[in-house]
């Protein structure tokens, strides 16, 4: 059997294992073993997997995974995501669809220190779901605010996802970081937009609340400018130089912890809570990476991503219609699976084809990447932010808040074409950085 | 059987709590770096403590993750079925897991007896990696137990044709 096959059969199997319910990091780390095992000698494949895992748990830039969860979690069980929603429905909240919107400045503020969809939609559900639905807005209309200020924070640093991506394919994760910031903020003025059309054209599904007097708006401010100034702070440390993206974590983590502290909001049994949690995600994602590290290194041996990316570079056709069709099956992936398995079943695969054969730049690609993997997250039917606020808010169906969602999708594939033919949206800011 | 899995468990909890002990470390002596470098106070040996301090938060994480069996899956096809069948392919696949792990735990092991007698330390701490490379197997050999106490549990649903709670 050729090499590419060999790695034809390990997919086809990977697939198999995944859909049975293997957890995603063991079926890649088996699969890549025993794929290794066939193309080389057994001393070299146990080299591979006794090397592999120790030098990721032992990476010092890795570590910024759990450190930037720490701060996240302590974020979280601090109750910060209430502070910065009420303060933005202070603020917006006499405006048509004013909590809505609210509800996705809150978001993005909150997953700009949490960088989870997951938790920022979690949180987004408990706070400004009841509210909304107390001042009568409509449902689904609330619903779908919710489920999109969830995704922002896939977007905005420090998220997982770049995190993973940065790791994947080994670059700069704060230069991630930074090209992801103005496409977050696109995001968010997007999904501002989509609320202000949607109540323009039916004014009935969010009404207006009565007006905050001015001083008693800049005065709620003092409620969450701490954690404002927290986040601004890692954003222009990472922006200005003053240090690296583990750095950042490890400040984050410590200035959560002291803010919290200082706040009254960090019981020991939050604080355990928080640990505990941390060490949970640390876990799950570490052991998604090793798998797909030993996994990334069959797949390269296999050399079927470097034959794919000749195939493709050998096409009569523009270099964007590939990444059209690379779009679609992303988008087609994200509707029957979860995010990070595909984020580390697709990496190897595209990466080399899209950066190294048709020569886009790595950045953008892993801004699209994971502004793929976010619409992944609402679209149907595996939409992971759709399920927590359905499990959460028992009081609508899945299937509606699969429509409730739909304006927002219609508006992120608008903004999707925007980012993908127009790169400087994501490298302008890292461009800085030079 | 009972008590044996109750003690590794609760081992595997301490672990979590060492864990999280030293990744706390970790940020404060990162956080005392940046402060260092921001008045002009070298600290040399960041690298080299959170290279190895991390190794103990990471190995404990991953046991934890699977003390709550929280590794992430894809449950749309298993959830749905029920019974034997259910029990069948849980067991095959807990088989699978094992394999893939104690296949980690012979490659450290293996590792750490070739880098036992050779001395490894890191650079300019000169602090020995083979402890840190001990507590990895230890951690390994954690996460096989707890994964032969799945596969157990799965086969006698399997024989027994029980109902998963």
């Amino acid at each position: 059997m050729t090499p590419i096959e060999i790695g034809i059969i390990g997919f086809l199997v990977l697939f198999a294992l995944l859909i049975l319910g293997m957890p995603i990091g063991f079926g890649m780390g088996l699969v890549g073993f025993v794929g290794m095992l066939t193309l080389f000698p057994f001393s070299a494949a146990m080299i591979k997997m006794a090397t592999v895992p120790f030098q990721i748990m032992s990476s010092y830039t890795l570590a910024v995974l759990p450190l930037f969860l720490l701060m996240a979690n302590i974020i979280l069980v601090a109750g910060f995501g209430e502070d910065l929603f009420k303060v933005a429905a202070k603020w917006l909240g006499h405006r048509r669809g004013g909590l809505a919107m609210a509800t996705i400045i809150a978001a993005s503020g909150f997953a700009a220190c949490t960088g989870s969809s997951l938790a920022t939609a979690a949180t987004m559900t408990l706070v400004a779901l009841p509210e909304m639905k107390k001042r009568g807005y409509e449902q689904k209309f609330a619903t779908g605010s919710v489920c999109a200020g969830g995704t922002i924070g896939s977007l905005l640093p420090p998220s997982a996802m770049f995190i993973m991506y940065g790791v994947l394919t080994e670059n700069s994760i704060g230069t991630l970081f930074v090209a992801a910031i103005v496409p977050a903020i696109l995001t968010a003025i997007s999904y501002l937009l989509t609320i202000y059309l949607q109540c323009l054209w039916n004014p009935q599904l969010g009404p207006p609340m009565e007006k905050t007097p001015l001083g008693e708006r800049i005065a709620a401010l003092k409620d969450c400018w701490e954690i404002i100034l927290l986040a601004l702070f890692i954003f222009g440390g990472i922006v200005f130089g003053w240090f690296t993206a583990t750095e950042a974590g490890a400040v984050g983590a410590v200035g959560s912890v002291v803010l919290a502290l200082s706040r009254k909001r960090l019981t020991f049994a939050k604080f355990k809570e928080a640990f505990a949690n941390t060490m949970r995600t640390t876990g799950l994602i570490y052991g998604i990476i090793m798998g797909a590290f030993v996994f990334n290194y069959f797949c390269a041996k296999s050399t079927i991503p470097s034959a794919l990316g000749e195939w493709a570079a050998g096409l009569p056709v523009p270099p964007w219609v590939i990444m059209s069709i690379v779009v679609a099956i992303y988008v087609f992936l994200g509707a029957i699976m979860d995010e990070p398995s595909i984020q580390v079943l697709t990496t190897p695969i595209f990466y080399p084809l899209i950066v190294t054969h048709l020569g886009y730049d790595p950045i953008w690609f892993g801004i699209m990447q994971v502004r793929l993997l976010e619409i992944g997250l609402i679209a149907p039917p595996v939409g992971m932010v759709c399920f927590v606020v359905a499990g959460m808010d028992k009081t609508i169906t899945l299937q509606n808040v699969y429509r409730s969602i739909l304006p927002f999708l219609y508006m992120e594939l608008i903004a999707l074409r925007l980012f993908m033919f127009i790169p400087a949206i994501s490298l302008w800011l890292p461009s800085l950085m030079k | 059987m009972g008590c044996f899995e109750r003690l590794i468990t609760k081992i595997g909890n301490w672990g979590t709590v060492l864990g999280a002990i030293f990744m706390s470390a970790i940020a404060l002596i990162i956080t005392a770096t940046v402060i260092g470098r921001a008045v002009r106070v070298a600290l040399p040996g960041t690298f080299d403590l959170v290279e190895t301090l991390v190794v103990v938060g990471i190995a404990f994480a991953l046991v934890f993750g699977q003390l709550q069996d929280r590794h992430l899956r894809a449950e749309i096809a298993i959830e749905r079925l029920r019974g034997r069948v259910k029990s069948g392919i849980e067991s095959f696949l807990s088989i699978f897991n094992l394999f893939y792990w104690a296949v980690l735990l012979y490659a450290g092991a293996a590792m750490l007896s070739d880098k036992w007698g050779k001395g490894e330390s890191t650079e300019i701490l000169k602090v020995p990696v083979v402890p840190f490379r001990g507590v990895w197997v230890f951690a390994l050999i954690l996460m096989c137990l707890l994964l032969l106490f799945k596969l157990f549990h799965h086969l006698r649903r399997l024989i027994k044709g029980e109902v998963e709670k």
